[in-house]
């Protein structure tokens, strides 16, 4: 086994909407934590996660801070097309009845 | 199912390790013909009990034990994670899950706790242990 980190990449597609590939975890999370404070004006901020092949309490904690701070603005996070591993995980934390999903 | 395997390695505690233990850990279990789904909770588990344990323990060199048992009736994979420190940083149980449902942190164990069917808190002053059992289907 090679020894790599966990990686993310995220591609801004435009304003507001950013697309996620690989793994959210308490390495990468600052990477996304960073994308999202770079996001301004746009009403809503849409996290394209199909691709997401790992999430953890780590990431989710990231998501959750940016959905609470654009709410307080009266703006909206949204999360489109979760992957599997993320829709397992809102649904075990019970987020998924707190988040905008499509 | 392949027969019992066990695995027994020590990691560098850090972060940036937690990718590789996952990718080795999704590795043998694969190999063990245990299903995709499965695999995916256990990386989860495994995640959360190792971040934990980088976060909360001495020494920055949890040690993560995976096993798979795929005798009997019902087939177990656990996963148990050790590190220096004392076992009273651990939350109690009750302190698990979050009050509020969209906190920020503390929800690690609440995690762990929904998948596995079993978790098992063990230590002294010196050492804690988080074990996790789940269901393989």
């Amino acid at each position: 086994m090679t020894a790599s980190a966990s990686r993310l990449d995220i591609e801004v597609q435009s304003a507001g909407v950013l697309t996620l590939r690989g793994d959210i975890d308490a390495h990468t999370a600052g990477q996304l934590e960073a994308a999202l404070l770079d996001v301004h004006d746009e009403d809503e901020v849409h996290l394209h996660m199909a691709e997401v092949a790992f999430l953890d309490s780590s990431g989710l904690r990231v998501v959750l801070a940016a959905h609470r701070r654009l709410a307080e603005d009266g703006r909206e996070l949204i999360v489109d097309r979760p992957s599997d591993v993320v829709t397992r995980l809102l649904e075990i934390t019970g987020l998924q009845d707190h988040l905008r999903i499509e | 199912m392949a027969a019992t395997s066990r695995t027994e390695r020590t990691f560098d505690g850090h972060y940036s390790t937690s990718g590789a233990i996952r990718a080795a850990v999704a590795a043998h279990l694969a190999e063990a013909d245990v299903d995709r789904a499965t695999i995916d909770d256990a990386l989860l588990v495994l995640s959360e009990l190792f971040d934990n344990a980088v976060r909360y323990g001495d020494d920055n060199r949890p040690v993560v034990v995976v096993g798979f048992d795929p005798s009997g009736e019902d087939p177990t994979l656990h996963i148990s994670v050790t590190n220096r420190g004392d076992v009273a940083r651990v939350p109690s149980r009750s302190e698990w899950l979050p009050a509020d449902p969209l906190a920020l942190s503390g929800r690690g164990l609440s995690i762990v706790d929904a998948i596995a069917t079993i978790v098992t808190v063990d230590g002294d002053r010196d050492q804690t242990t988080i074990r996790a059992e789940l269901d393989v289907s």
